[in-house]
This record gives C-alpha cells, sequence and structure tokens, in this order.
C-alpha cells in the first residue's frame, strides 16, 4: 500500500497552498501599491459603519471597538445568508419561468408546490462525493469552485438592498465589482485546465474571451453612467437619480442613458454566462463546459455564484439605471421596507427578462459573439461615452459659465486630438458597417 | 507527427498535421450527437480541420436476422432500424413482398397506410424541430414540440397498438381498421395542430440568432448530395423537386392533393424550413384521409405462413429521411433469402465529414442536427 503523506491525506495541503498564496497575493498588493490603495476599502468601510450605527442607534454601553466589530460580522453574515437564500431561491424562481414558458408545471413535489425544491438540492449536492478525475491537477480542482464563488460573494457586499441599508457604501464604488469579478475568471480558467478533460479546456477558453471581451462594453457603459452621477459610490449614483445630484434634477438614468442602458444590459447577461451568451457551458456542444468534471458541492459552488452573479448583475442595473431602491412609499410598510420591496421588484424583473431570453433564444457561435462585443457594442458604448460627455461638459457649462473660459483655454489640444481620433474612428467603423463585414461569418463558407 | 490518443478506453495512434491542434473525441456517448454516433475531431482553437467519423455502435444484424424468421417475422425487425419513422420501414418491406406475391390490396387499407405513414412523419419532423432546437442551445422549442408529440404517439398507438414499435401494416393490408372514435381523435388532434404550428414557427422562423446559425452554414449543391446519393429533406432543400410519393405514388398517395416543399438555398435553414412545411402538407394529407377514406376491408386475409414466388424485386418509398430502398430475393420457401435495406441515413449521413470540415465546433452540432439521421438506421 502506498504511504499518503498525512497533510495529502486529510486535503489539507491545498487548503495551505491557496492560503499561503492568497496571503502572499494580499501582502504583495499592501507593499507594492502602498497604504493609499487600501485607504479607500477602509473608509468606505468606516463611512458605512457610521451610517448603520445612526441607523441602529448609537454604540451604547459597549466600547466602539467591539461594537463595530459586532457590527461588522452581522453584516457579512446577513450579506451571505441573503446572497445563499437568493441564489438557491432564484434556481427554483427560474425553473418555475421557464416550465411556465414551456408549458409544464416545473417542481412541484417536496413541500408546497415544491417550494423546499432548492433545500432538497442542495443536501442531495452536499452529500454526494466530489469525484476528482484521475489526471487532474488536484490543487487546482479544489480550489477554482471556491475562487468562482468567493468573488461572486464579495461582490454582493456593495449592492444597495433599501434605504440606508448598503452593507459597504465603497468609496471606490462600482469599481470594486470589476476588480473582484477579474478573479472569478482566473477560477474558471483553474477549473478547465485543472480538469484534464478537452471539453472543460474549451469551455474555459471560451469563458475566458468572452468575460473580458464584455467586460470593455460594460465598463464602458457604466463610466458614462458615473460620468451623468457626478458619483462613483453606489450611494451617490442612487442619490443622483432619486435627488438629482449630477445632471441638477432627478431623473431615472434609463432615461437619458438608453442605450447605455442596453449595453449594459447585454454585456452583463454575457459576463453571468446565460443564454444567448452560455458558451462556456455550451450543453450540445460541451457536454457542461468547464464544469463537466465537479461534482457534488464543488458543482453547487459553480452553480451558486452562477446565480448569484446573476442577481449581483440585476441589482447592479437596478442601481444604475433604474433608480435602485427608488420609489414611492407603500401603505404600511413605512420608507425602509418600501425601498427593500422596491429593490427587490426591479432585481425580480430584470431576473424575469434574462430567464425570459433563456425560454427564447438559442445559442450564438463564438465569433458571432465577438464580433457582436467588438465589433457593435464597443464602438457603441464608446460614442454614448463620448457623447454624454460632452453633453455633460455643456450642462456644467450651462449652469456655470464661468467655466467656459477655463476650459478652453486648458484642453482646447486635448479636445482637438479627442475630436479628431473620434471622426477617424467613426469613419472606419462606418465604412466596416457599410462593407457588410459583419453579416459574414468570420471563416470562409464552402460553397 | 504522431500522437498517442486515448479514446474509450482504446489507445491509437493519430496523426497530427501541427502542434496547434488536438483530436477531440465526441461521442458514442454525447448528448447532441442524436444516438451512439461518433465523430474524431481534429481541432484548431475552434475549427474544426479533419473528421473521422465512426459508426456500428448500433448494430443488431437485421438483415441477417430477417433470414432467420417467416415472412411475417421480418417485419418486426424494420420497427427496430428507423425507430423515429417505424411505419414507413414497415411500408417499404411489405410494398416488394406484396408486388412479388400479386396480392391486390383493398382499397381501403391503402388509404389507411397513406394516413398511419403522415402521421408517422409528424412524429419524426416533430423531433426534429425540438432537437435542432437543443442543439442550438434553444430549450422551449423542444417542449413545445415534445407537447404536440405526445399526442402524435397517441394517436399512433390507437391505431397500431404501439408507441414506438408501430408494427402496423402488414402484407395485404394494416393491422387495424380506423374506427368511428378513433377518427373523431385524430380530427381533433389536427384542428389543434394546425394553430400549434403557426406558434411553433413563429418562435424559431424570424429569430435573428436562429438565422443567424443556420444560414449559409452547411452548404450543399444538388451534384454535391447526388455523388452521396442523399435523399429526402435535404436533397428537396437544395433544390431538387424529387418527392416518391409524388413520382412513383405508391400506396393512395396519387389520389392525395398536396405540394412538395423545395428550398434554393441547400443550407441548415433551408433544411429546417423544408421538414417543417412537410409538416403543414402532412396535415392536409391527414385531412385529405380522413375525409375520402373509401368503406371495405382494411386486410385482405393471408395464411400465416406465406409462401412468396421465386424472385426477387426492389422498391423504395420515401420516408421523413429520404428513400428508403429494399431489395428482397425470394427462392420460394417459408424465409426470405435476402433482404438488404438501402437506409436513407446511412447514404445521407456519408456526406456529413466533408461539410464539417473547416467549421467551427459548434456547427458541427449544428449541421449533424439538421441532416436528422437516426442510427438505429445507420447501423441497422
Amino acid at each position: 500500500m502506498n504511504k499518503v503523506p498525512f497533510l495529502k491525506k486529510i486535503g489539507l495541503l491545498p487548503f495551505l497552498a491557496g492560503g499561503a498564496f492568497l496571503f502572499g497575493l494580499v501582502f504583495l498588493v499592501w507593499k507594492v501599491l502602498g497604504y493609499p490603495t487600501v485607504q479607500p476599502l477602509i473608509d468606505g468601510m468606516r463611512g458605512g459603519l457610521v451610517g448603520w450605527q445612526s441607523a441602529f442607534g448609537g454604540p451604547g454601553e459597549l466600547p466602539l471597538g467591539i461594537y463595530t466589530t459586532i457590527i461588522l460580522v452581522l453584516k457579512l453574515l446577513g450579506v451571505m445568508v441573503v446572497l445563499i437564500l437568493v441564489g438557491a431561491y432564484s434556481t427554483y424562481v427560474e425553473r418555475k419561468i421557464l416550465a411556465f414558458m414551456q408549458d409544464r408545471l416545473g417542481p412541484t413535489r417536496v413541500g408546497y408546490k415544491g417550494l423546499l425544491q432548492p433545500i432538497a438540492d442542495g443536501l442531495k449536492l452536499i452529500q454526494k462525493e466530489c469525484i476528482v478525475p484521475l489526471g487532474a491537477d488536484k490543487v487546482f480542482h479544489y480550489w477554482a469552485p471556491i475562487l468562482v464563488f468567493i468573488p461572486s460573494m464579495m461582490g454582493a457586499v456593495i449592492i444597495p438592498f433599501g434605504e440606508g441599508l448598503i452593507p459597504f457604501d465603497l468609496s471606490m464604488g462600482v469599481l470594486y465589482l470589476f476588480a473582484i469579478g477579474a478573479i472569478g475568471v482566473m477560477g474558471i480558467f483553474l477549473a478547465a485546465h485543472g480538469s484534464d478533460n478537452k471539453y472543460s479546456s474549451f469551455g474555459g477558453f471560451r469563458a475566458v474571451g468572452q468575460l473580458i471581451s464584455y467586460e470593455v462594453p460594460l465598463a464602458f457603459s457604466m463610466m458614462t453612467v458615473v460620468l451623468l452621477a457626478g458619483d462613483i459610490r453606489v450611494g451617490g449614483i442612487i442619490d443622483a437619480q432619486l435627488k438629482g445630484g449630477g445632471l441638477g434634477f432627478p431623473i431615472w438614468f434609463i432615461v437619458p442613458q438608453f442605450l447605455g442602458f442596453l449595453i449594459f444590459f447585454i454585456a452583463n447577461v454575457a459576463e453571468t454566462n446565460r443564454v444567448p451568451f452560455d458558451l462556456p457551458e455550451a450543453e450540445s456542444e460541451l457536454v457542461s463546459g468547464f464544469h463537466t468534471e465537479f461534482t457534488g458541492i464543488r458543482f453547487a459552488f459553480f452553480f451558486l455564484a452562477e446565480y448569484v452573479n446573476i442577481f449581483i448583475a440585476s441589482s447592479m442595473i437596478t442601481t444604475l439605471f433604474l433608480g435602485g431602491y427608488g420609489g414611492f412609499d407603500l401603505p404600511f410598510l413605512g420608507q425602509t421596507l418600501s425601498s427593500v420591496v422596491w429593490f427587490a421588484l426591479k432585481v425580480f424583473l430584470l431576473f424575469f427578462a434574462i430567464v425570459w431570453l433563456r425560454g427564447t433564444l438559442p445559442r450564438l457561435r463564438i465569433d458571432q459573439l465577438m464580433e457582436l462585443c467588438w465589433k457593435r457594442l464597443v464602438p457603441l458604448a464608446m460614442i454614448n461615452f463620448f457623447v454624454t460627455g460632452i453633453i455633460k461638459l455643456a450642462n456644467e457649462i450651462r449652469l456655470n459659465p464661468n467655466l467656459l473660459w477655463p476650459i478652453l483655454e486648458k484642453g482646447w489640444g486635448t479636445a482637438l486630438l479627442f475630436f479628431i481620433l473620434f471622426f477617424v474612428g467613426m469613419v472606419v467603423w462606418v465604412r466596416h458597417l457599410l462593407k457588410g463585414v459583419f453579416g459574414k461569418p468570420a471563416l470562409e463558407r464552402r460553397a | 507527427m504522431s500522437d498517442r490518443e486515448t479514446f474509450s478506453g482504446t489507445t491509437v495512434l493519430i496523426e497530427r498535421e501541427s502542434e496547434d491542434r488536438f483530436w477531440l473525441n465526441m461521442g458514442p456517448q454525447h448528448p447532441s450527437t442524436h444516438g451512439v454516433f461518433r465523430i474524431l475531431l481534429e481541432t484548431e482553437g475552434e475549427v474544426v480541420t479533419r473528421v473521422v467519423p465512426v459508426i456500428g455502435y448500433l448494430h443488431r444484424g437485421v438483415e441477417k436476422l430477417s433470414e432467420n424468421r417467416e415472412w411475417m417475422g421480418a417485419i418486426p425487425l424494420t420497427d427496430r432500424m428507423d425507430y423515429l419513422s417505424a411505419i414507413y420501414s414497415n411500408m417499404a418491406l411489405v410494398q416488394p413482398v406484396e408486388t412479388l406475391m400479386g396480392i391486390e390490396v383493398p382499397e381501403r387499407a391503402q388509404w389507411l397506410r397513406v394516413l398511419s405513414m403522415e402521421i408517422n412523419r409528424l412524429a419524426s419532423h416533430l423531433l426534429f424541430y425540438g432537437t435542432m432546437g437543443l442543439d442550438l442551445g434553444a430549450l422551449t422549442p423542444f417542449f413545445y414540440a415534445f407537447r404536440q408529440r405526445e399526442k402524435v404517439q397517441y394517436l399512433l398507438e390507437l391505431l397500431s397498438g404501439q408507441r414506438i414499435t408501430h408494427n402496423y401494416i402488414r402484407y395485404g393490408g394494416v393491422r387495424g381498421d380506423l374506427t368511428p372514435a378513433i377518427e373523431k381523435e385524430i380530427r381533433a388532434f389536427v384542428e389543434g395542430f394546425v394553430p400549434a404550428l403557426t406558434e411553433m414557427e413563429a418562435l424559431l422562423s424570424e429569430n435573428e440568432i436562429f438565422r443567424g446559425r443556420m444560414k449559409g452554414l452547411g452548404v450543399t449543391k444538388p451534384d454535391f448530395l447526388e455523388s452521396y446519393a442523399v435523399t429526402g429533406p435535404i436533397l428537396r432543400a437544395a433544390g431538387v423537386d424529387w418527392d416518391l410519393r409524388r413520382d412513383s405514388s405508391y400506396a393512395a398517395y396519387d389520389k392525395m392533393d398536396f405540394n412538395v416543399p423545395v428550398h434554393q438555398d441547400g443550407d441548415c435553414y433551408a433544411r429546417w424550413w423544408v421538414r417543417f412545411q412537410e409538416m403543414v402538407e402532412s396535415t392536409r394529407i391527414i385531412q385529405q384521409c380522413l375525409d375520402g377514406m373509401p368503406a371495405g376491408k382494411f386486410k385482405k386475409p393471408l395464411p400465416f405462413f406465406l409462401k412468396v414466388p421465386r424472385g426477387e424485386i426492389y422498391q423504395s418509398v420515401d420516408t421523413p429521411r429520404g428513400d428508403l430502398g429494399v431489395y428482397v430475393v425470394s427462392d420460394g420457401s417459408r424465409f426470405p433469402y435476402r433482404i438488404h435495406y438501402r437506409a436513407p441515413s446511412f447514404c445521407n449521413l456519408s456526406a456529413i465529414p466533408s461539410l464539417i470540415e473547416g467549421e467551427m465546433l459548434a456547427d458541427v452540432v449544428a449541421i449533424l442536427g439538421s441532416f436528422d439521421p437516426v442510427f438505429g438506421e445507420v447501423d441497422r
């Protein structure tokens, strides 16, 4: 019999290795980039805490340190519980909606109208064996689901659940989501690489290409909103829509930014690997893509992360374009609770739209996917950003005419350069469109 | 450059053309190879550069088995070939044998044959409609199709007593008569099926992504298809007006009024369109069968142990997949001397590898799906 090292036997080795890796990463970031990078994070947490303290009353008898620690832990636990429940029950809701669209019943057996189905699914997945393929890279195979799951949970801490209910209103705001999202891509690639399966590799390659590509239009349309709001914090963006911070009058940003909303919505559907962009897990070609070789709780992590990501995406669309938790006060509920209801309602509508897409559309091919991103969404998002910028600038000058001369004096060179670049880009793009390059497939088709 | 690759537990030596390529084994256990088909794909990124199809996983020796059975016993074996349109296989075997024996089949039996075959065509094309959607990643068409297909299966069960292996068409007629109760059921079904078809077409035909995926993909020219002896909807989708139902008018098809849908493009979308239009025509034929069904016997009484006179004959019928030809040799005994089936799926499948080469991985599934092969028939 082979002698198995103790650490390997109890499965601690990957834990230790991964822990050391993550610790090293954090340490490196801290050392190289210095305190100022981390400062906004901490400030944001403090700001959020102060807000919560004022909402729930002061520290009282407890020392401030203990009080803040308790609040911190409670907040994190609350976010986690809410997210896991939302993630689990959005599978149920999706199955019910799809069933409604496809003339069938959906889950009906476990509990009243199948309401306990997600819990039964979870229990089943937890007690199943985690099968590791013979040729798999055990460390990657162990860590990949965790590396996908944790960032999606981390991203949720800036979701504005209701008025005064933003767990951490970070000063780096919505940029935080991008920083966190990039880690998830790495997890997907590790899952694909560590499985020793060609279908998984295909899924991983597709996922990485797709996620990185669609972050570009996503970021552009998001920055357009930030430009309009004049604030990058989540709370600030919502306030700008409800109280009129950025433009001078309150308006949901879906009205001036409808194009941006469409781009952001499409890019978000692609970022969450949903139909019609579910190429990384295309079951008709790749069996199930990067998570083909995962079972039990490891598969559950991927599954849960996917639905949590949809939830985050929907709440970000709500925050940026649909006025966040804004809405009139509902009777008998009070201000805070009705804001939570409004937020949930908007998120549910967006979730319904995403499921609706799944019930209707086939899947794109990989070249069509890339064309849609780089040749349509990215130029459109850039034009949108540019035009919005000009209008915003004009609005600023209208509000404050004294600004006109300093802007012209200091910025004419840059403005001219940008105008020329913009014009050249437009000419190239429109000629491209007119030549009909988009309609043709990337490969020469056999006659 | 050669490389050792392990496929399904066996290690084989396969040449690779460059370092950037690797071999991907698709099937025999794969969600969208429509049964037990296995393709080895040499891929460079997403593009397939070479294809090696492997068939034979469902070989049961139907032709050899038939030689050791009575003439009557050969019919149930044909059900097991093309299990999606079993009645057509019955018809393909029964027709040449009747011609050899010189049997006059009653008029009502001929009409019943047409009726059952066209209902079976609906079942087969509905499955194609559903799986084509699944191959492209759309879930809903599958459920729409199977909701209707369930009713079709029920009708076939009423007629033949079986849901899949119908064994309906016998020498000299059919197994069971069309009772007024069954006729009522069929009429009710057709009434609901026509609006359902409109709904199903609206779901896919105008869908931008569906058209983008299917148009211009796997384009076939008529001479290319003829060189591979491809028949059926695939040939009609390439602009060749060829339908044995109309051209050789067996059974009671000469009394029916129907169109043969033909599309000029020859791509995946054309194949989908032709099959869909055939469903519309089938409902028309079913309606005509119900309206004009002649009275009389549904079967000519024959002895159970048939003796077919010495001779040989080849006849073919138009199935949902193409021309199913049967070559029958009889030595005058109670057993068939030799039966050979010209299976349309087998011929159609042979054209696929040259279409797949140079396409992308996702299109492999789409092209295979648009050819709609049944592997029970390919391997026999």
